[in-house]
């Protein structure tokens, strides 16, 4: 009688211990806190995340219709328009127009890297891009990726608010970013 | 234990089954060289081909083949002066614009064969520091310079390809100006040209990449960077040696292959040693039934038989080593992108030995155990 007690105590320890990791593992990590912040982030990058969307912002297309080097614009669009839009070394990303028909968008395509937009034609998708990048004291792209800083990941949508950079053209934008925020999906 | 002269003396009592066993063993064993040599050489010549310095400029989704790439012709000024920490010597940019181009070549006197050309201006040298010019000198135009093994890549013989000799591509002749030579790559089997007389005999106004030297290994990003801010050139940053590694994937089924065929083959010859060992073996089942009767143990008896079997094999590797180092190791062998030679490095020596060993080892033990395990009465009486 006492060991059938005894059986009885170790297997309700035991399954309270399984329901307790199970729960835990149900519930997994507070997404909310991955989002506020990102361990190891440069503190250059993470000043530039905004919590409240920026008023005013225009599409990629429409902000590549009229550049003004050292002008401040807000603009809208979603990662992607390239293969690899974060680079792996430096805070930049390729930020395309929102009417960019990227492979999600199709209904049943398997496209496994379906921000590249491999679907349209290279030349619409030239024109639906830009680069933004978050620059550092000395003037270059700070030196860490922008990929999984809160989360950001390719076909996230942003607004960005930044100053275009010197040299920029009508054909090749490149948006200093000061303001990112990361619409929720 | 049995004297290791009796392993040897049996050996040599039927000359012809030693012989046949010597020579399967040699097949096996030479298969896996050749296989081997293959695999090492193709592998050797395409990961030399690229240096961790250097960074190839390809235009966006032709990461796969250079040959399909196109970067337009501004990418190499703009690229030498966007990107930061590029190699200089005296104050020269190490920044090659490059047209490389698969296609059939005449060589006077002979027939037309395909032949990897490459278009280069003199930046070429600053970045492909392993380019030497052995013979005569850099070309101008009306003129080509040839990599010291692309006679092989075009079937003809090495004098058919030295300076002053006669080339002719899409209807105009080509004066040879001189003889490369860049180690172990695959720009031996190259044809260099004028790049404005490649451009303009191909019709093409477009690069196939631009190649830049960095002054670091990681030099990379800098010039990933350069791609990334600008986008309206479609360009993607790959280093020279990853390009070349993932072209070293692509083969990797072809490798297989050779592998596959000389399994598949050598599997054929070790059957057939295993048959010629069960009928030898057999034959002298009286003879180690006695060897049992007069008291040696089963286990002496059964390391004897594999003694004498490795020393049949281990002749056939011996001789199988000998043929692969004499009349392998070097050959020449083209392929799309070049050419490589067989190489028999340690590992592939070391990988037919073990063959050697293994063959002899377990070839010998089903036959012998097979002829030891009947009883010995039975063994005694049979003929």
């Amino acid at each position: 009688m006492k060991n059938i007690t005894h059986y009885s105590l170790i297997a309700a320890c035991g399954f309270i211990a399984l329901a307790q990791i199970a729960c835990e593992k149900a519930a997994g990590p507070d997404p909310s806190a991955e989002n506020t912040s990102s361990a190891g982030t440069d503190p250059q990058i993470e000043a530039v995340f905004l919590d409240a969307a920026p008023e005013g912002a225009v599409s990629v297309l429409a902000t590549r219709k009229k550049v003004e080097p050292g002008a401040t614009i807000t603009v809208s669009g979603r990662i992607a328009g390239a293969m690899e839009p974060f680079s792996g070394d430096y805070a930049t990303l390729v930020l395309a127009d929102d009417s960019l028909e990227t492979c999600d968008r199709i209904p049943e395509d398997g496209c496994k890297t379906p921000w590249d937009a491999c679907c349209v034609e290279p030349k619409t998708i030239a024109a639906s891009r830009i680069t933004v990048q978050v620059l550092g004291q000395d003037g270059r792209p700070v030196g860490q990726t922008l990929k999984q800083v809160r989360g950001l990941k390719e076909l996230d949508g942003l607004i960005v608010t930044g100053t275009v950079a010197e040299g920029s053209s009508e054909e090749n934008l490149i948006l200093n970013a000061t303001g990112i925020f990361l619409k929720k999906s | 234990m049995l004297p290791f002269s009796y392993a040897t003396r049996n050996l040599l009592r039927d000359p012809v089954r030693l012989i046949q066993k010597v020579l399967g063993a040699a097949l096996v064993v030479f298969l896996v060289y050749a296989a081997g040599s293959f695999n090492e050489g193709m592998k050797s010549v395409l990961m030399a081909s690229g240096s961790p310095r250097n960074v190839i400029l390809l235009g966006a989704g032709s990461e796969e083949s250079v040959e399909r790439s196109e970067v337009s012709i501004q990418s190499e000024t703009l690229a030498t002066a966007g990107i930061s920490g590029i190699e200089k010597r005296i104050g020269v940019a190490a920044v090659s614009g490059e047209v490389h181009y698969m296609a059939p070549l005449i060589v006077s006197g002979y027939g037309a064969e395909h032949a990897l050309l490459r278009g280069i201006t003199a930046g070429a040298f600053e970045v492909h520091r392993e380019v030497r010019i052995l013979e005569g000198n850099y070309p101008s135009p009306g003129q080509i310079l040839v990599g010291r093994l692309a006679y092989h890549s075009l079937g003809v013989p090495e004098e058919a390809l030295v300076e002053g000799r006669e080339v002719e591509f899409e209807g105009r002749v080509y004066i040879v100006s001189g003889v490369f030579e860049a180690p172990g790559t695959v720009m031996e089997s190259e044809v260099w040209f004028d790049r404005n007389d490649l451009m303009t005999a191909i019709q093409r106004d477009a690069l196939s990449c631009v190649i830049v030297r960095m002054s670091s290994d990681d030099g990379y990003k800098d010039a990933d960077l350069f791609a990334r801010q600008r986008l309206d050139l479609e360009l993607v940053a790959m280093r020279e040696s990853d390009y070349y590694a993932r072209l070293a994937g692509f083969y990797d089924p072809l490798r297989a292959m050779t592998w596959l065929t000389a399994g598949l083959i050598g599997a054929g010859a070790v059957f057939g040693g295993l048959n010629m060992l069960y009928a030898a073996f057999a034959s002298r089942i009286r003879e180690l039934a006695t060897l049992q009767a007069v008291g040696f143990r089963r286990r002496a008896i059964l390391f004897s038989l594999v003694q004498e079997s490795l020393l049949a094999t281990l002749l056939g590797t011996l001789l199988a080593s000998i043929v692969a180092v004499a009349f392998l190791e070097g050959v020449t062998v083209p392929f799309s992108i070049g050419t490589f030679r067989l190489m028999m490095p340690l590992p592939v020596l070391g990988l037919g030995l073990l063959v050697g060993l293994a063959l002899g080892t377990l070839g010998a033990l089903p036959p012998a155990f097979r002829c030891l395990s009947a009883p010995l009465p039975v063994a005694l009486r049979s003929s």
